[in-house]
């Protein structure tokens, strides 16, 4: 069962800063991630979603992008002051990070094996080249793809065992807390109900923390314990899945569910959420969400609402 | 209500550096007019194809489109021009189907202009306000480049274009994928609204067995350029026939907390030169000799529910399980 915090988010403002403009990615997040347990980020394009899961990682493109307060407290270090070393030595051992696109994620012009040794040795250099191998060859089979493509290129596999690969990338360090932004997002349903078993029955067998972030709210319900819903860089509700599925507290997450045609209730009309994400270099007053809200009062025009509850949060005024 | 499309062993064959790929191989069906048809399946399975060769997008390399009667196969390229008047498409990706440099009315209008071209212009002016009014777009858009627009609102000027010729007929294809959910439950609903509206017959086509669910009154589901199974929206989701048909919906992450599913093994294997028999056959746990033997042709099993699977009488009601 889930153990003590190992990250803990505080208070986070990532703004990224142009001439004309600054867009306020991410205002104010607050979340925590015990060891073993595993939590969804979900939202729409624009909420602020990859900008958390960057910040946490160091890797917030500088410039234009600008960390302007906040902690992120991994272990009890705060990362935000860490040098670029010791961010490199945090990765890949304390922190992993897959991304969306499968495609993209892997160098074309070398192949797999290669790729994943040199993460490897890079972690751990006592270990000799044919240790190294047989590691990431063990690793490999693990999440089904054979040993014997360790010496092919990305271009040789498909987008479900490029994902495996990533992963595999991913996990061999054995880091304590995975960061899977979209890891499915890019695959067929087929396949990514194979690459999501993977990654659960990893997790599983080595304990780690998850930080999943995608739109999709079912991925969530089949892999999660926690979620998070995040609408133009803030958190507005956060819980258990089952209590955030079945007791939606924040007009927004309501919208969501509505919006979504399910395959077990036909003919339902969908109920959308009016209008449009606000864009993050003009956000309206208030709360973020007023514009859009079928359940506004005045009061959500001139304050950003607290958060209520408690285990089970969301911030809004009703 | 009639039969307003016909589908007649359709097929269309790449030519490819090493061998022949069978994007769409031997598809049948018919649409109902006012109906609509989803077609669902994974990415290359040729569903996509299948809409493109059905208004002549893509040549077909064999078979018969039926559409209101006439054969638009055999029609030279002058008719095919004026069919397509009554026979459209919508493409995935608002980001590409929209001329940059062109205003949403001059987009919205180009269709007039080719079709109706003895419009004037203040006719043609409200016709385009009166589209644009249908999709929900305000006036004060007019003028609008797409670049000013995000993706669902770029959508509803792709979809006035369509409409300002009147269609009977459009092929969807993945509309709404590269929207977001609160987004895309608007398109849905606009789609819906007009087909009542104006009486249209749709094929849409999508990867998103909900969003078709949502949208069909049939539905089609295709792998490796074959239908595997043709039934009312009913019947596949409350009866699936095809192996396929019930690891495609298992797959699906379901918003119920909870819910067990099962995991298909395999990938889907290349459609170039396949093998004889059941192309589904190296991922399905039900697999006998009698599935390689050879090709299992789609049969009606039960009035209006078409599937071709050599073993669905023994298989059905059976737990999908895989012997190790």
């Amino acid at each position: 069962m889930p153990g003590n915090v190992i990250l803990e988010i505080k208070n986070l403002h990532v703004y990224y800063l142009t001439e004309t403009e600054t867009a306020k990615a991410v205002r104010g997040v607050n979340l925590e991630i015990r060891a073993g347990e595993s939590v969804g980020l979900v939202g729409e394009t624009g909420a602020g979603k990859t900008t958390t899961c960057l910040s946490v990682m160091r890797l917030v493109p500088d410039p234009p992008g600008v960390i302007v307060d906040g902690e992120i407290n991994f272990k009890g270090e705060n990362l935000i002051f860490a040098d670029e070393k010791r961010c490199r030595a945090i990765r890949g051992e304390g922190i992993s990070m897959i991304f969306q696109d499968p495609m993209t994620a892997l160098n074309p012009v070398m192949t797999v094996g290669e790729q994943l040794m040199e993460v490897v040795r890079e972690h751990n250099k006592k270990l000799s080249k044919a240790e190294a191998k047989a590691l990431v060859i063990r690793s490999l089979e693990r999440v089904g793809v054979k040993g014997d493509r360790f010496n092919d290129y990305p271009h040789q596999f498909s987008g479900g065992m490029k994902q495996r690969v990533i992963i595999t990338m991913a996990l061999l360090c054995e880091p304590e807390l995975l960061i899977a932004d979209e890891p499915t997002t890019a695959l067929d349903v087929t396949i990514q109900a194979q690459v999501l078993d993977i990654i659960r029955g990893l997790q599983r067998e080595t304990g780690a923390s998850m930080l999943l972030v995608t739109h999709d709210l079912g991925v969530v319900a089949e892999t999660c314990d926690r979620v998070a819903i995040m609408y133009a860089g803030n958190i507005v509700e956060l819980g258990t899945v089952k209590e955030v599925f079945r007791n939606k507290r924040h007009p927004y997450t309501e919208g969501l569910f509505n919006s979504i045609p399910r395959l077990e209730n036909e003919n339902r009309r969908l109920m959308p959420i009016d209008g449009l994400p606000p864009n993050p270099a003009d956000l309206p007053e208030g709360c973020a969400f007023h514009p859009r809200c079928r359940r506004r009062l005045p009061i959500c025009e001139r304050e950003a609402p607290p958060m209520k509850g408690e285990g089970h949060i969301y911030a809004c005024h009703l | 209500m009639g039969t307003l499309l016909e589908v007649k062993h359709l097929n269309k064959h790449f030519n490819v550096a090493s061998g022949t790929l069978f994007a769409v191989d031997n598809v049948s069906f018919s649409i109902d007019e006012g109906n609509t048809l989803g077609i669902v399946g994974e990415s290359g399975c040729g569903k996509s194809t299948l809409g493109r060769a059905i208004l002549r997008l893509h040549e077909p390399t064999s078979g018969r489109v039926i559409f209101d009667g006439m054969d638009v196969t055999s029609f030279n390229d002058e008719e095919m021009r004026q069919m397509r008047r009554h026979m459209q498409i919508i493409f995935q990706d608002p980001y590409s189907s929209l001329n940059p440099r062109l205003t949403i009315s001059q987009s919205i209008e180009e269709p007039l202009r080719v079709f109706q071209k003895y419009m004037g212009d203040r006719e043609r002016k409200a016709r385009v306000e009166e589209l644009m009014e249908l999709v929900g777009l305000s006036a004060r858009s007019y003028n609008a480049y797409p670049h000013e627009f995000d993706g669902g609102r770029r959508q509803r000027v792709v979809i006035a274009r369509t409409l300002a010729v009147n269609p009977k007929f459009v092929v969807c294809d993945e509309p709404v994928s590269a929207l977001d959910v609160s987004v895309q439950a608007q398109i849905l609903n606009l789609m819906v609204d007009l087909r009542e509206k104006m009486g249209l017959t749709y094929i849409f086509i999508s990867h998103d067995l909900s969003v078709v669910r949502y949208i069909s009154d049939n539905v089609g589901v295709m792998y490796m350029g074959q239908m595997v199974e043709f039934a009312s929206k009913k019947d596949i989701f409350d009866d699936p026939a095809h192996p396929y048909t019930h690891a495609l919906m298992s797959a699906i992450p379901s918003i119920e907390v909870g819910r067990r599913r099962m995991i298909l093994k395999g990938e889907i294997v290349s459609p170039i030169n396949p093998k004889p028999g059941c192309r589904f056959s190296a991922r399905c746990p039900f697999v006998k000799e009698v599935c390689v033997a050879r090709d299992v042709p789609i049969e009606e099993i039960a009035p209006g529910h078409y599937c071709a699977c050599a073993r669905h009488k023994e298989i059905k009601g059976l737990p999908f399980v895989y012997a190790n």
